[in-house]
């Protein structure tokens, strides 16, 4: 009887913190289909209804700074996410598997990257940025997020365990680096990279501070810097910025959802 | 002209190394050397000028700084225990769970506010704080509190709301780090735990937090790395108010430099102070960790 007692606390325990982890979407959702004036209110329980989400939903879809938040937020995370990993991936390779003295070195020079605050170094980049007249482009958003040192440190934790044989084997088959990078590299740590990617992706969708330095232009706003400047606006309608927020926040989660099995693996490997 | 094998090796490291190099330098050690010169100079806007330890020697006479390191710390040395503390209990409960399957389904839901955008949550909760918002709703209509309570307006009440939100989307993370790292934990172990007598406190403090100590290390460099850069959480929710009393040092830079007549000089001096600040924590980190692990 003892270990049972033990195990429905245990439970009780996990769903309590399970609720409160889920409490915010479940609120954020019903506000979505209420009027801005009920959610200014907070009565947001005595009457939700479908035609409240539909003038939230057709007030949304008239926003067109939304499509282009979206449309932007897209780019600079897939970017983001391919440009990350090829990169990473890439410098993992040289660390591991063409590693000498001078490699060594500048990995632990690039361990020390990580440790650098983006707070210290956001203020001279944006000044460095603007000289050299790089500010305004999502292309810019994209190179100064990429967090190379990091994502290239988890893979390099990651390829520690790779089997060395089945280089030296390539190797000896007269297969170039880059095809043993692609074939071979690649293939075999495949669950740490999607990982990454992942990762990458989601900081990417979610980024805040970057964008925000860097885009001065309207249409050129992430869904992030779109969400700021409708929620500053004291008079917006607060139904549609529910709605918003719903819908800028699921995309992340149906896809870790759907890659879920692959993120439990590459956690692992951390 | 044929290579040698040293040479082919050297290109290939070139090739593969190159372009993270030149990418890792142009937008993160470069800006740290001139966060460095910028911090010497002084002046508002583009017009600066050199004036030597001037910005230094205000970082010690401003009262928002003052205010801004304190709620750094705070949020160093009281939330961060905190979401250590709770998703290593939360992770061995969830390790306990027999099923796979609800296994994965407690994580992914821990796990949702890792991956929201801050600015989401953010804007979701600054309604909810407010007299008339959902929480106030909610506690009133279970009768927990008598009347709204406007928990922005004042000073700890703006520091509370903050810390909850903080430690709200912090945990999941944690906790999944920690479960995976439990689970790769060799189950004999606990099996032989029992049969010599241990009781489950006792292999808990015995087995499983020894086996994940590394990640305990880890997971607090990284939630250091976020107390000091905490930015989006303060900017929305309580614009640093009232009276500074959440501001941060990544919001007052910020501010410093987008909401009035920029001081880049300055902004950059108080960057030096949060590099410094997050040197010396990581080495003791290291340290410890280092010392730990053998």
């Amino acid at each position: 009887m003892h270990i049972k007692a033990s195990t429905v606390f245990n439970y009780i325990f996990i769903i309590c913190c399970c609720a409160l982890s889920l409490l915010p979407y479940i609120l954020m959702g019903l506000s979505a289909f209420n009027t801005s004036v009920n959610i200014k209110k907070g009565d947001i329980f005595s009457h939700p209804s479908f035609a409240s989400f539909a003038a939230n939903f057709k007030a949304l879809m008239d926003n067109v700074a939304f499509f282009s938040a979206i449309g932007n937020t897209l780019f600079v995370s897939i970017g983001a996410m391919f440009l990350g990993v090829l990169l990473s991936s890439m410098a993992a390779y040289a660390y591991t598997l063409l590693k000498n003295k001078v490699t060594n070195k500048i990995f632990y020079l690039s361990f020390f990257a990580i440790l650098i605050p983006s707070a210290t170094t956001i203020i001279p980049l944006f000044m460095l940025l603007q000289k050299v007249n790089m500010l305004n482009s999502l292309f810019t958003i994209i190179l100064v997020s990429l967090s190379i040192p990091f994502t290239t440190f988890i893979l390099v934790q990651n390829a520690k365990s790779f089997p060395i044989d089945l280089i030296k084997a390539a190797r000896a088959d007269g297969m170039s680096e880059v095809g043993i990078y692609f074939k071979v590299f690649i293939p075999t740590l495949k669950p740490v990279f999607i990982t990454a990617a992942i990762i990458s992706f989601i900081d990417m969708w979610n980024g805040f501070m970057m964008p925000l330095i860097i885009v001065q232009s309207l249409d050129l706003m992430t869904l992030p810097l779109f969400l700021n400047n409708l929620g500053a606006n004291q008079s917006a309608d607060y139904g549609m910025f529910m709605l918003a927020l719903v819908v800028s926040t699921i995309p992340i989660l149906l896809i870790f959802l759907f890659t879920q099995k692959f993120f439990m693996m590459g956690m692992k490997g951390i | 002209m044929k290579l040698t094998a040293k040479t082919k090796l050297n290109l290939n490291r070139t090739l593969f190394l190159g372009a993270s190099i030149i990418i890792t330098f142009l937008f993160i050690i470069l800006p740290l050397f001139y966060a460095v010169y910028m911090s010497f100079q002084g002046g508002r806007g583009a017009d600066t000028s050199y004036v030597g330890l001037e910005n230094f020697k205000r970082l010690f006479t401003d009262e928002y700084i003052r205010k801004a390191l304190i709620n750094n710390v705070l949020v160093a040395i009281v939330i961060v225990p905190i979401v250590l503390v709770l998703s290593v209990i939360l992770a061995n409960a969830i390790n306990k769970v027999k099923s796979p399957r609800l296994k994965g389904i407690f994580s992914c839901i821990l796990f949702f506010p890792s991956i929201t955008s801050p600015v989401a949550y953010a804007f979701f909760f600054r309604r909810a704080f407010l007299p008339d918002g959902i929480l106030n709703q909610i506690f009133g209509g279970l009768n927990l509190i008598d009347e709204p309570i406007n928990l922005l307006l004042t000073e700890t009440g703006a520091q509370i709301a903050i810390a909850f939100v903080c430690i709200w989307a912090w945990i999941g993370f944690h906790t999944l780090l920690f479960l995976s790292s439990m689970q790769n934990t060799d189950p004999l172990l606990y099996k032989a735990a029992r049969v010599d007598g241990t009781n489950v406190i006792q292999s808990f403090f015995r087995i499983t937090l020894p086996s994940i100590k590394h990640i305990i290390v880890f997971s607090s460099i990284l939630l250091l790395g976020s107390a000091f850069q905490l930015f989006a959480e303060v900017s929305i929710i309580s614009k640093g108010g009232p009276g500074g009393a959440t501001l941060t040092l990544a919001y007052y830079i910020y501010r410093i430099c987008f909401e009035y007549v920029p001081q880049f000089g300055y902004a950059a001096a108080i960057g030096i102070l949060i590099f410094v600040i997050s040197a010396v924590i990581s080495f003791v980190q290291l340290k410890a960790g280092g010392k730990n692990a053998h």
